[in-house]
């Protein structure tokens, strides 16, 4: 593919901004290409937009929204997925369902999608074996400088 | 389905490169060890149904982004206390 802006609801995006998710999402491996977009104001929540259907995306949020500490261990299948090298920098993004009109906001905190910022690669990983679950509610931010949660990523052998 | 019935440590090839042991059988439960290469993953399978849907719910058609993002700021579980 050539090098080229591709334009998503009006606004131009150029290939450096695009996330790779080699295996797509769970569920939804066709979908491969993503570029996280912003929303006006302060809030930990951004916009996943997808390039390979551009009718979807999804709200995604960082973890403080639902758990204060939050730990994590990439297998070693999404290590590679990710090419982690040392030094890279690691976001952890929640996917956020929103239903019955705002009423009920729930984050997957079994299925974080993990993003190497530095490669531009993601993946979506499943925390199997651990008490997370994929409707976690919103918890109330006690106080400001709370937008940011202490995660952990671990890296498993 | 292949259907294949293996004793305690016997043992099962999937393509070339990928074994499934069976470690120990305890009454209702089995235990299996799983040796495949670095780029396949393996889940339970519940766990990963569960997040199929989840990202299934999750999806949101683009032209509700603007009013989604609204509701949520609104609501009143993330007003600080």
């Amino acid at each position: 593919m050539e090098n080229e802006s591709t334009a998503v609801i009006g606004i131009e995006v150029n290939e450096k901004d695009i996330i790779q998710f080699e295996k797509g999402l769970i569920g939804m491996p066709e979908l491969k290409r993503f570029v996280l977009m912003d929303f006006e104001g302060p809030t930990p929540l951004h916009w996943l937009q997808s390039l390979d259907n551009r009718e979807i995306g999804f709200v995604v949020s960082d973890p403080t929204l639902f758990a204060d500490e939050y730990s994590i261990v990439l297998d070693k299948n999404a290590q590679e997925m990710l090419e982690i090298e040392k030094g890279d920098e690691l976001v952890v993004m929640i996917v956020v369902t929103v239903k019955d009109n705002g009423r009920e906001i729930t984050g997957n905190l079994l299925g974080p999608i993990v993003v190497n910022a530095s490669r531009r690669r993601g993946c979506q990983i499943v925390l199997d074996g651990t008490p997370y679950t994929t409707k976690e509610p919103l918890r109330r931010l006690k106080k400001t400088g709370e937008e940011k949660s202490n995660v952990k990523v671990g890296m498993g052998v | 389905m292949l259907v294949l019935t293996r004793k305690i440590n016997e043992k099962i090839v999937i393509s070339t490169d990928i074994v499934v042991t069976v470690l120990s059988i305890d009454r209702d439960q089995v235990k299996i060890g799983i040796e495949a290469p670095r780029d396949i993953s393996v889940h339970r399978k519940e766990v990963f149904e569960e997040i199929i849907k989840s990202n299934r719910e999750a999806l949101l058609d683009i032209k509700k982004k603007d009013n989604i993002i609204s509701q949520i700021v609104k609501s009143k579980s993330l007003h600080r206390d």
